[in-house]
């Protein structure tokens, strides 16, 4: 978990504001200059085809344009939008630490409260105990204004990262983003909780997908030999589907990564693939019925993948990472991952137990 | 075939502008902001993952940018394609003209 107490006495309102002022300009710059080529690129007087093919050009370019700018400006009002937030973070942590030292009390950077008055003596152990009860509330007190500030900026940070653009220029960003607050639950699970979380999860989505009759293994991937060393220390084996066996695997040593979630939506999204392949018409005349959401286009282009199947060893990472199957299930990963916060979490923790 | 009935000027005129707005284009940082962002909310995701899709944002304009300022390479193309087209017909008139004067 790597959002502290200790980190939120930096968190800063300013630089929100600062941010959010950058922002709007970059906005409004990239708005005057998509608004010159909607306007000027091509002059009125051009004729004919090559005034066909720089009109195509021009809406391609104007189309990429705005889909970012609408992307960005949405996510500049949430940064603004966060700005007053932000503010009473600041603030609360400042009064949590003055009255911290007012009260005789210490808070560490991971939030936790201590007693730090000076011994004192008593004429009784009445008094002893009273004043012992007393401490401990105020302890308690102050270490529940911790959790709620931490809770506020949890908030903040969800409702950014959710904002982020989508599409357009993003898609060369990261493509496994957990939203922090599944990123915190995440971290307080066993990782008992966490297979069988992840083992439900598998099977939820495979019905949801029309796959069924298979096994979900959390095991070493790294190690498949069982010598104790790492097979091929230059890869990441976090998952896989095996259409042979029928089996789903998901690594054990990635359990504590919350982007385990999206590995598994990954791995029966390839499931979901190989069923829509065998799922294909044999004759003309047959319609498709493959599984839900599935065109038969994307069918037909994931059977031809599969005959080709660039693998990173062979063809190289860049290969492998760009086929279809594998840009299709990324995307499924990615998509799953930006749907689940921690309510979505807990409803799959609750009926996972 | 593509017809221009703009003088080159106009269509060289046409392509600066591109040209500038490209630039405006690549002047648009978010990698600036998102970095703004990322020093305000220390331990926080946002400040842990925007600045990679702030790189890929940047990255994604300046492409956006090479492409206008490709479009804008097209249209002085054209505007010397017209030229040259203009400096051939008049060329030819002038061959004409003498050609024709001389034979009467």
């Amino acid at each position: 978990m790597s959002l502290t107490f200790g980190r939120l006495r930096s968190w800063r309102a300013a630089g929100v504001s600062a941010a959010s002022d950058e922002l709007r300009v970059d906005v409004l710059t990239m708005e005057k200059a998509r608004d010159v080529v909607e306007s000027d690129a091509v002059p009125d007087a051009w004729t004919g085809l090559g005034r066909w093919t720089a009109s195509a050009r021009q809406a391609v370019l104007v189309a990429r344009m705005t889909r970012h700018i609408e992307g960005l400006a949405d996510f500049e009002r949430q940064v603004y939008a966060q700005i007053g937030p932000v503010a009473a973070i600041e603030q609360a942590v400042q009064d949590i630490l003055s009255d911290a030292t007012a009260d005789q009390l210490a808070v560490d950077s991971s939030g936790s409260v201590s007693d730090v008055a000076p011994r004192r003596t008593f004429a009784n152990r009445f008094e002893l105990q009273e004043h012992q009860a007393s401490r401990q509330r105020a302890v308690a007190h102050l270490a529940a204004r911790v959790r709620e500030v931490l809770d506020d900026a949890y908030a903040v940070d969800s409702a950014l990262l959710a904002a982020r653009p989508h599409g357009s220029f993003s898609d060369d960003g990261p493509d496994y983003v957990v939203d922090p607050e599944v990123e915190r639950d995440w971290a307080s699970m066993s990782d008992e909780e966490r297979r069988r979380v992840l083992e439900h999860l598998a099977v939820q989505q495979a019905r949801d997908a029309g796959v069924d009759d298979f096994e979900v293994r959390i095991e070493d991937l790294e190690d498949a030999d069982g010598d104790g060393k790492d097979d091929d220390p230059t890869t990441d084996s976090r998952g896989s589907w095996s259409e042979g066996d029928r089996v789903l695997r998901v690594d054990e040593d990635d359990l504590a990564d919350p982007t385990i979630l999206g590995t598994v939506a990954h791995e029966v999204r390839h499931a979901q693939q190989h069923k829509a392949v065998d799922d294909l018409p044999w004759w003309w005349w047959e319609d498709y019925d493959g599984p839900p959401g599935v065109t038969q286009e994307e069918a037909e282009e994931w059977r031809d993948n599969f005959a080709d199947y660039q693998t990173s060893e062979d063809d190289g990472f860049d290969a492998y990472r760009d086929q279809p199957v594998e840009k299709d299930a990324r995307e499924t990963g990615g998509d799953h991952l930006d749907d689940l916060d921690s309510d979505g979490l807990d409803r799959i923790r609750t009926e996972a137990r | 075939m593509s017809t221009y009935q703009v003088e080159p000027d106009e269509l060289r005129a046409t392509a600066s502008d591109l040209r500038s707005a490209a630039t405006r284009a690549r002047a648009a940082a978010a990698a600036d902001a998102v970095a703004a962002l990322a020093g305000a909310l220390p331990g926080s995701s946002t400040a842990k993952v925007m600045p990679a899709f702030a790189t890929a944002w940047d990255e994604g304009i300046d492409a956006w940018a090479s492409s206008v300022d490709g479009f804008a390479e097209g249209l002085d193309a054209a505007a010397a394609d017209a030229e040259a087209a203009d400096a051939r017909a008049q060329a030819l008139q002038e061959w004409l003209r003498r050609f024709l004067g001389g034979g009467s």
